[in-house]
């Protein structure tokens, strides 16, 4: 029961695109010859509040500004508040257990090397509206 | 999935299912995160899609779509991590926006340069594409056709296409966008060594003591190579970075020893640190003496403008790679004048900042890694940067063994082995052959089955050429696949768009997304892209990985490879070839190219029925063939025995990838070195046979000023590149919701006193334009790059700001790769 | 390692909350909701934390109001990656 849903709604997806792909348009909007578009602001990282995954291997989005956060040879800032050392206290996510185990899959008490740079994975996020809907679904059971 | 994890992944369900049942609530519903729990998502494995470090990844599949994807644990290049983009490949295929039918510009039911778009079939796709062909070979003859392909074709896409044009339109007028990449690289490697591609592999990554970053932000463009190499430096007691960059970027976060040096003085300080391997006396003159030969190359070049721009014609030998044996002696002299002040000087680097550096290649007990990418290969003299960088390694000998190692990172998924190894550049054939050499054309014709004389021995239009001859009307017909050239090439309101726009001219662009490049064209043909077709990739440590299709593909999309054979149905031999040439080849009267091509008894001697079960083959069903073994086993051909071999077809579906040449079954992983390379005769510890004495080349290039520098007018470097978030031009990572409001539109990166002096605050809009043109975009005077004064940096993945209405089409004259990292700009209020 | 499936029981108005905040703890799925408020939630050991501290920490999410143990597994497996650093299973129990 669940397959044929889901076969239909994809096949409705399938179609959807056909209508809309009558009307071409690119993210640019404006012809490639014409003046650029820079409609947005530069007020990044404004989302708020943790953001759903949209399957369990998808790095967590960060839902704060990073930009005053150092990560450099001396410091990774991330890991005051996110090391499992410091999680608790400082009420934060703390990393996931992949992140202390090194490219040999040894276990380790502080993040492995192939980690440090958490912006590698974890990114934050615009408070602004896709350029084109994405119709990606996650698994369900629906 | 490993054994442990399905293991686990079958108790959580055992225990959901339990707790559930205990308490009387149905499983059906949960949250979408606890799709673990469900075992009916299939995975498989799949290379990423986006650049050349070449991760592979898991794909899970359900119900006919891609519904997650992960790093997989099992890859050597990856372990199980991905970048944020390869986390999000899952969403790539799913923008709403899909192409899923061929659209012309059309009027009152008819094909009009200067009509809307609109949904046409196939055939009717096919009819008025083979019409303006056919009548360009009539009017022009094989030069006024060409393609456009790309590092991100399949490796038997590219295959495919390279005979279509090569074999099929006998023209050479077929380039890929790595031309824009990484084309430096190639000339480097082919007049350093006789033959592509690094010596090395990224083992390098842990076994090196220094590393060194020239023209490279592997921070954001390589993060997985980058996480290696972060790794050993944190882990490695006595390991250093040393960072060099035009201006500082991610990749300084973990620098030793960071150095912002002025735009094109790299030629300059590799210069001085071979002086000062010289000085020093530690120059490995055994090594030296043994395996090398000393050369000069002839100076002032040119810059790969024109012929007839002024610049061009004030070059005393314009384009000129020729080579003269030099003495060490002379060699010494050569660069005696770059010394540690005059280099200092100028490329404003700090003098103990250079010689710390100098110090890590002539300290014969440090291993040294060099890498780079875009710094140097979009470089007006990057065919020479390229070389000076294996001078350096070869007068010390630490090359081709673990931890030394110079090492030409790519940008593409499949630079290297779709674009290079498979020769779908102007000049190239498969396996390192080119189409100016008599023999290399009868073996590859051979191969084909082709008549002899089939394919040109003229070089056909490069990447750059192409668009300054769809302007002049000279190319009339034009495919593009797989590549957004309209928002990459140079000098796009000069160039690419009256040349695309050329009344002239039939331009036709195959992709997923209605990108700049297709809306630029006459005839957009919807792609199937990724994991719905099967492919193959070539990586930047010769690792060769391929994957099965795993979805289908939405309405009409098909995949290039279908594309490229489909429309060689349209054309008989005497439509392509002209009847006297069919005339000196009867045999082949009367056929078509699809038939001549791949219907050859190789393409087509695979029968369906090796394919994997349990996998859709669309491709190959259309076919009645299974076409992606065909044609690899038909390009494989060209590199066995000839230090290319490739393994047998299956093997590639069941390793995650093979590095070649492989012989016997066995990869090899630092070439030109005895005991790795199966090539190197026993007892001659080292031997670069690339060149028939087996010796590599010493190139001695100076220091030469690029063509557009700062002037009172435009009183700003202009250099481009990207971002960690965004990959080829933006046309999938922004359909990624995620990845789009993780970095939402292109800035240019302004020093806060240059910022200041032109009254301008941090978010402000500006207008940067230059002598071709002008963009509108954002300042910024902080966040992840932090450029020097007298510098600005854009990105150019935001397409709602066309970066290139602002560069300048000057190449490296040698390799005709376009730098997009110098020219003269200026920055004002809008 | 230890896995655990426990029926947990939330005020209906903090559900949709609580159940994003359980999604964000490492080693904690949910894996049904219903509209009354009863979770379905999996819980194992992470590297930091042992299930059972996990399913202590459970309780302090706002509007959880139970947390009951209903099934409870204990297994070595081979290369797992996940062995916490606190001393052994003895802290395992069955309902």
């Amino acid at each position: 029961m669940n397959k044929i849903v889901a076969t239909a709604a994809a096949l409705l997806i399938a179609l959807g695109s056909i209508a809309i792909a009558q009307e071409l348009r690119d993210l640019r909007g404006t012809p490639p010859d014409a003046p650029s578009v820079v409609n947005m602001s530069l007020q990044w990282e404004g989302r708020e509040g943790r953001m759903v995954r949209n399957y369990r291997q998808q790095p967590p989005l960060i839902p704060h500004s990073i930009t005053q956060y150092q990560i450099d040879l001396r410091t990774n800032q991330c890991l005051s508040c996110h090391d499992w050392t410091k999680a608790g206290e400082r009420n934060a996510p703390t990393l996931s257990m992949t992140h202390y185990l090194d490219r040999d899959g040894t276990e380790l008490d502080h993040i492995a090397g192939t980690r440090y740079f958490c912006n590698q994975c974890h990114v934050p996020q615009a408070d602004t509206e896709p350029l084109v809907t994405n119709l990606f679904q996650p698994s369900s059971t629906d | 999935m490993t054994t442990s994890e399905s293991r686990r992944t079958f108790l959580k369900a055992s225990a959901a299912a339990a707790t559930a049942s205990a308490a009387g609530i149905p499983l059906a519903g949960g949250q979408a995160n606890a799709q673990i729990g469900i075992p009916d998502i299939s995975w498989d494995k799949a290379p990423c899609r986006f650049c050349g470090t070449g991760c592979t990844v898991l794909v899970g599949t359900k119900n006919g779509r891609v519904v997650a994807t992960q790093g997989d644990p099992k890859a050597e290049v990856n372990r199980g991590l991905n970048c944020v983009k390869g986390y999000f490949l899952s969403k790539i295929m799913y923008g709403e926006d899909r192409l899923t039918q061929p659209m012309l510009r059309m009027r009152d039911g008819k094909y009009a340069k200067d009509g809307e778009f609109e949904p046409i079939s196939w055939d009717d796709a096919f009819d008025i594409m083979a019409e303006k062909w056919k009548e360009t070979l009539k009017n022009k003859g094989p030069e006024g056709v060409g393609m456009f392909g790309s590092g991100q074709w399949t490796v038997w896409e590219g295959y495919a296409a390279s005979k279509l044009m090569k074999a099929g339109f006998r023209s050479n007028n077929i380039d890929p966008n790595a031309r824009h990449c990484m084309a430096s690289a190639v000339v480097g490697f082919m007049r350093t060594f006789g033959i592509d591609e690094p010596m090395g592999c990224y083992d390098d990554l842990e076994a090196a003591d220094t590393f060194v970053l020239w023209g490279s932000n592997m921070a954001e463009m390589h993060p997985i190579l980058w996480s290696r190499l972060t790794d050993t430096r944190l882990t490695k007691e006595g390991s250093e970075v040393h960072v060099l960059s035009t201006f500082e970027h991610r990749s300084f976060e973990l620098a030793d020893n960071g150095m912002v040096f002025n735009p094109q003085t790299d030629l300059a300080i590799l210069n001085y640190i071979a002086n000062h391997i010289i000085q020093t006396g530690a120059v490995n003159e055994e090594f030296l003496s043994k395996h090398v030969n000393i050369t000069k190359t002839d100076t002032d070049i040119g810059f790969g403008l024109r012929d007839d721009n002024p610049l061009q014609e004030a070059a005393a030998n314009p384009n000129s790679g020729k080579l003269t044996e030099i003495s060490f002696d002379e060699y010494a002299e050569s660069v005696k004048p770059y010394t540690l002040e005059y280099t200092a000087e100028l490329s404003g680097v700090p003098a103990e900042k250079l010689e710390h550096l100098a110090k890590q290649y002539a300290d014969p007990n440090r291993k040294v890694m060099s890498l780079w990418t875009m710094g140097f290969n979009q470089h007006t003299r990057g065919s020479w940067v390229n070389s000076l960088m294996y001078n350096v390694h070869l007068l010390t000998g630490k090359i081709s063994e673990p931890g030394n190692s110079p090492f030409s990172l790519t940008g593409q998924p499949s630079a290297c082995g779709t674009a290079r190894e498979v020769g779908t550049f102007a000049h190239r054939l498969p396996a390192d052959y080119v189409v100016t050499n008599p023999e290399h054309r009868a073996k590859a014709e051979k191969i084909w089955k082709v008549p002899a004389g089939t394919i040109p021995e003229k070089v056909g239009f490069h990447a750059v050429q192409q668009n300054r001859m769809l302007n002049d009307g000279v190319l009339n017909a034009y495919w593009v696949q797989c590549t957004n050239n309209m928002q990459a090439a140079p000098n796009m309101n000069q160039e690419g768009w009256p040349g695309y726009r050329n009344p002239d001219n039939f331009i036709t662009v195959s992709d997923p997304y209605p990108t700049v490049t297709a809306m630029s064209a006459d005839l957009i043909l919807p792609t199937a892209m990724w994991v719905e077709k099967e492919g193959c990739y070539g990586n930047a440590e010769r690792r060769t990985q391929m994957w099965r299709q795993q979805v289908h593909a939405p309405g009409d999309a098909k995949s290039d490879l279908w594309q490229l054979m489909e429309f060689s149905k349209r054309f008989t031999v005497e439509e392509a070839w002209g009847e006297d040439f069919v005339a000196t080849a009867p045999e082949m009267a009367g056929k078509t190219l699809y038939e001549v091509l791949y219907n050859n008894g190789n393409v087509d001697k695979f029968p369906l029925s090796e394919i994997q079960p349990g996998h859709p083959n669309d491709d190959a069903n259309h076919f009645g063939f299974y076409v992606q073994k065909g044609l690899f086993e038909e390009y494989a051909e060209f590199g066995r025995g000839h230090g290319h071999d490739l393994a047998p077809f299956e093997r590639y579906h069941e390793e995650r990838g093979l590095r070649w040449p492989v012989v016997d079954g066995k990869e090899t992983l630092w070439r030109y070195r005895e005991g790795s390379d199966p090539y190197v005769e026993a007892g001659s510890e080292v031997q670069f046979y690339g060149f028939p004495d087996k010796k590599a080349k010493i190139i001695f290039a100076p220091y030469e000023a690029p063509p557009e520098m700062p002037d009172e007018e435009y009183d700003l470097w202009f250099c481009t590149g990207r971002v960690l978030e965004h990959w080829h031009s933006g046309s999938m990572t922004r359909r990624v919701p995620e990845l789009h409001r993780s970095f939402p539109l292109a800035v240019i990166y302004m020093h806060p006193e240059d910022a200041a002096a032109r009254d301008l605050r941090h978010g402000q809009e500006i207008k940067v334009s230059t002598r071709r043109g002008e963009v509108t975009s954002r300042v910024s005077t902080k966040g992840r790059n932090k450029v020097p004064k007298g510098l600005i940096f854009m990105p150019w993945f935001d397409e709602g700001q066309l970066t290139n209405k602002l560069t300048l089409d000057a190449t490296c004259p040698l390799s005709k790769q376009t730098d997009f990292k110098k020219c003269a700009c200026k920055v004002e209020r809008v | 390692m230890n896995i655990c499936g426990c029926l947990t029981h939330v005020s209906p108005a903090q559900a949709d909350a609580a159940a994003l905040v359980m999604n964000e703890i490492p080693g904690v799925e949910v894996h049904a909701q219903t509209t009354e408020g009863r979770f379905v939630v999996v819980v194992e050991d992470t590297p930091a934390r042992l299930a059972s501290e996990i399913i202590m920490d459970l309780h302090q999410i706002p509007g959880v109001l139970s947390v009951t143990l209903t099934y409870h597994h204990f297994e070595d497996i081979a290369d797992s990656v996940s062995r916490p650093d606190a001393p052994s299973q003895t802290t395992s129990r069955r309902p």
